[in-house]
């Protein structure tokens, strides 16, 4: 009996040592979650696909080389049902309060709006790749890694003033906070440059028919008519517009390989101003992106599905190795959030699957390589680029 | 031409080319609401089903869009009866209240369109195969597509009118409408109108989903926007009245649109909403409804 119980104190002590290696710290690292709020469902449900499925293949990617310094992530996707707040910030709590994700990757201005009050309450992190409202800048906790509507809408009204001769602009854009912020830069940057903004046309999000809308704008005769919509509406707005007889110009701020394909021939010329991804292009991380999307779901990754991989690959993941580095634990409250003001102060670059690497600042809004766009064949090209606050070209 | 008149006339043109598939969409709804008194409003998942049976044999069968139309009207009319059949004949046999079948119809509506998501994907899926051409006379313009849906619509209405009117089976069917004991006690046998009022309803719900995706797309979620527009169009023309489904239809499209003469486009859908609660504070039962 005494040697069995020897036996078994030995094996305990044995066993003890091999998991506590004596003079060692506790083996690092874990599992971080990342929250998403997403359109899942509604007309939006495709951008929240496409979306998910970026923020996805960087965890597959991370998780497969074995996580961030011993870090594995695990993605929480929660729904709000294109664009609802209320469900936006049934989504956060839950997330928040259940699954206590130290960071939430999410999408559409209001939406993004509603639960930002919670994460600075939380000490989260915030980061939206798909919301272009205005309003969106200046939030603490919230960073921006697309270009917001009021970047890059002032320089399609440049274009239309100087290259199209433009004095009359129609706007027609989503009712939310997104499409209004590019109808006010539109309406502020008309008044410097001197043009007139003759019919401000609002519509609902994912509405297919503009009927009333475009008939409107028609009566106006306006020289150019600038969309502040995006997605697949791009596409319905111009093909209707084209059918309605609007034979002006189009301008706009968003264009998808999926609202070209809605939109067939009446994309053509169609003109936008944009941080573009451009998935032929760019760089090792590009290819990385591009190669693994095609691979897991066939296709090429629209911007959308680019801008949630960054978040992921390019973003949480330095901040990560940031954190581990000087001893920290990202999974922490605040840890996260911390890390990324610290590293905006150092005026830390995060690469980008953009090409080269995007410049995040202190007001959350972001700068990346832009340009002017016209639609030829079923192909954007390159007809002006935009440096230092000038249209190029 | 003044602007403001032709502002008007393509607005009228915009809401004669909405009303008519309103109308249509507003009669295979309000035929199976008038007979078997239940709030359908799973019909807006036949819509999508059928337009997407229309789809598959158009884009991966590569058929033509004659047979997609014809699968369209294929599909609604078979997944309209499976759930007669399937989900609202059982609620019957078990005496479920008005409220219950009305419940069940929304939950399975819910659970269709994600099965469609999951099967599909949410990605708008194109119905090619008609040459779009724009058409303008004077000031208003409009496409090949809009003419069609002009023309099959009233095509279908005025058909389904006439089989109503002159046929043993419409004559039973306006029978069980008006009178469902009395209609019974004749020897007119109530399941089977159920039956048919669901195969006719459903297939011209599927016909009319294909006519919107010609235009517009089809996705997992297209069917709400034009069912909710066609329960409008009974109410405002009178339940149990197809001419007044017709005029219910016209008379909201035409209404949407012209509203844009004093209010920005997007109002359309309060307008459409004020416009019922104006007619059934005046007239409860509808512009053709029986007083």
């Amino acid at each position: 009996m005494t040697r069995f119980l020897a036996a078994i104190s030995l094996v305990v002590v044995l066993a003890f040592l091999v998991v506590v290696p004596s003079g060692q710290a506790p083996a690092a690292g874990g599992t971080l979650k990342v929250g998403m709020i997403l359109a899942m469902t509604g007309p939006g449900a495709f951008y929240g696909q496409v979306m998910s499925r970026g923020a996805g293949l960087a965890v597959e990617q991370i998780n497969k080389a074995g996580g961030v310094d011993g870090w594995k992530l695990e993605l929480l996707v929660e729904d709000h049902k294109s664009g609802d707040a209320d469900a936006a910030v049934t989504g956060g709590r839950k997330l928040l309060d259940v699954d206590k994700v130290p960071v939430i990757l999410t999408s559409y201005s209001a939406p993004t709006l509603a639960i930002q009050p919670l994460a600075v309450e939380k000490k989260i992190l915030l980061l939206n790749g798909g919301g272009v409202g205005s309003a969106l800048v200046g939030k603490p906790a919230l960073y921006n890694t697309r270009m917001l509507s009021s970047q890059t809408a002032p320089f399609i009204v440049q274009w239309a003033v100087q290259k199209m001769n433009a004095k009359r602009i129609a706007t027609l854009f989503w009712n939310d906070a997104a499409g209004q912020g590019v109808n006010a830069a539109v309406k502020a940057t008309c008044a410097r440059l001197g043009c007139q903004v003759v019919a401000e046309e609002p519509h609902d999000i994912g509405a297919k028919t503009y009927s009333a809308q475009l008939a409107r704008i028609k009566a106006r005769r306006p020289d150019v008519l600038a969309l502040g919509n995006f997605g697949d509406d791009v596409g319905y707005a111009v093909n209707q517009a084209r059918a309605l007889g609007i034979t002006g110009p189009i301008v706009g701020i968003e264009w998808t390989p999926n609202a070209q394909k809605i939109g067939g021939d009446a994309m053509q010329g169609y003109t936008i101003a944009v941080d573009r991804f451009d998935p032929a292009g760019g760089d090792q991380n590009t290819k990385r992106f591009v190669e693994g999307y095609q691979a897991r779901h066939g296709g090429v990754p629209e911007f959308y599905a680019a801008n949630y991989y960054e978040h992921v690959q390019h973003v949480l993941r330095p901040l990560i190795q940031r954190i581990v580095k000087r001893g920290g634990t990202p999974t922490e409250p605040g840890a996260l959030l911390a890390e990324m003001q610290a590293a905006l102060k150092e005026g830390v670059a995060f690469e980008s699957v953009y090409g080269g690497n995007m410049q995040l600042h202190a007001d959350g809004t972001v700068s990346k390589p832009m340009g002017v766009y016209i639609v030829k064949g079923t192909e954007l090209s390159l007809v002006g680029r935009i440096v230092g606050g000038k249209i190029e070209g | 031409m003044n602007a403001d008149l032709g502002l008007a006339a393509q607005l009228a043109a915009n809401g004669l080319i909405a009303g008519s598939l309103y109308a249509l969409l507003g009669v295979s709804w309000g035929l199976i609401f008038a007979t078997t008194k239940i709030f359908h409003f799973a019909h807006a998942l036949t819509l999508a089903v059928a337009t997407y049976g229309a789809v598959l044999v158009v884009e991966r069968a590569g058929l033509g869009l004659p047979l997609g139309f014809v699968a369209a009207a294929v599909v609604g009319c078979l997944f309209g009866l499976a759930i007669e059949v399937g989900v609202y004949r059982p609620l019957r046999r078990v005496n479920a209240t008005q409220l219950n079948v009305f419940l069940a119809s929304l939950g399975f509506l819910i659970a269709g369109e994600s099965v469609l998501l999951i099967l599909f994907g949410p990605e708008a899926r194109a119905l090619p195969g008609f040459a779009v051409e724009g058409i303008a006379v004077g000031p208003v313009a409009f496409t090949t597509i809009e003419a069609l849906w002009i023309g099959a619509s009233w095509a279908l209405v005025l058909a389904l009118m006439a089989w109503l009117r002159f046929t043993r089976w419409g004559r039973a069917i306006r029978a069980v409408a008006s009178n469902p004991d009395l209609a019974q006690c004749v020897g007119v046998d109530r399941a089977r109108v159920f039956v048919l009022v669901f195969a006719v309803g459903s297939t011209l719900a599927g016909i009319g989903g294909a006519l919107i995706a010609l235009r517009d797309t089809a996705s997992p979620f297209m069917g709400v926007q034009p069912v909710l527009a066609a329960f409008i169009a009974v109410f405002l023309g009178g339940i149990g009245s197809i001419p007044g489904a017709i005029a219910g239809g016209l008379v909201l499209g035409l209404a949407e649109n012209m509203g844009g003469l004093f209010l920005p486009g997007h109002w359309q859908g309060v307008i459409a909403f004020v416009v019922l609660f104006v007619v059934l504070v005046v007239r409860p039962s509808g512009l053709f409804g029986a007083r």
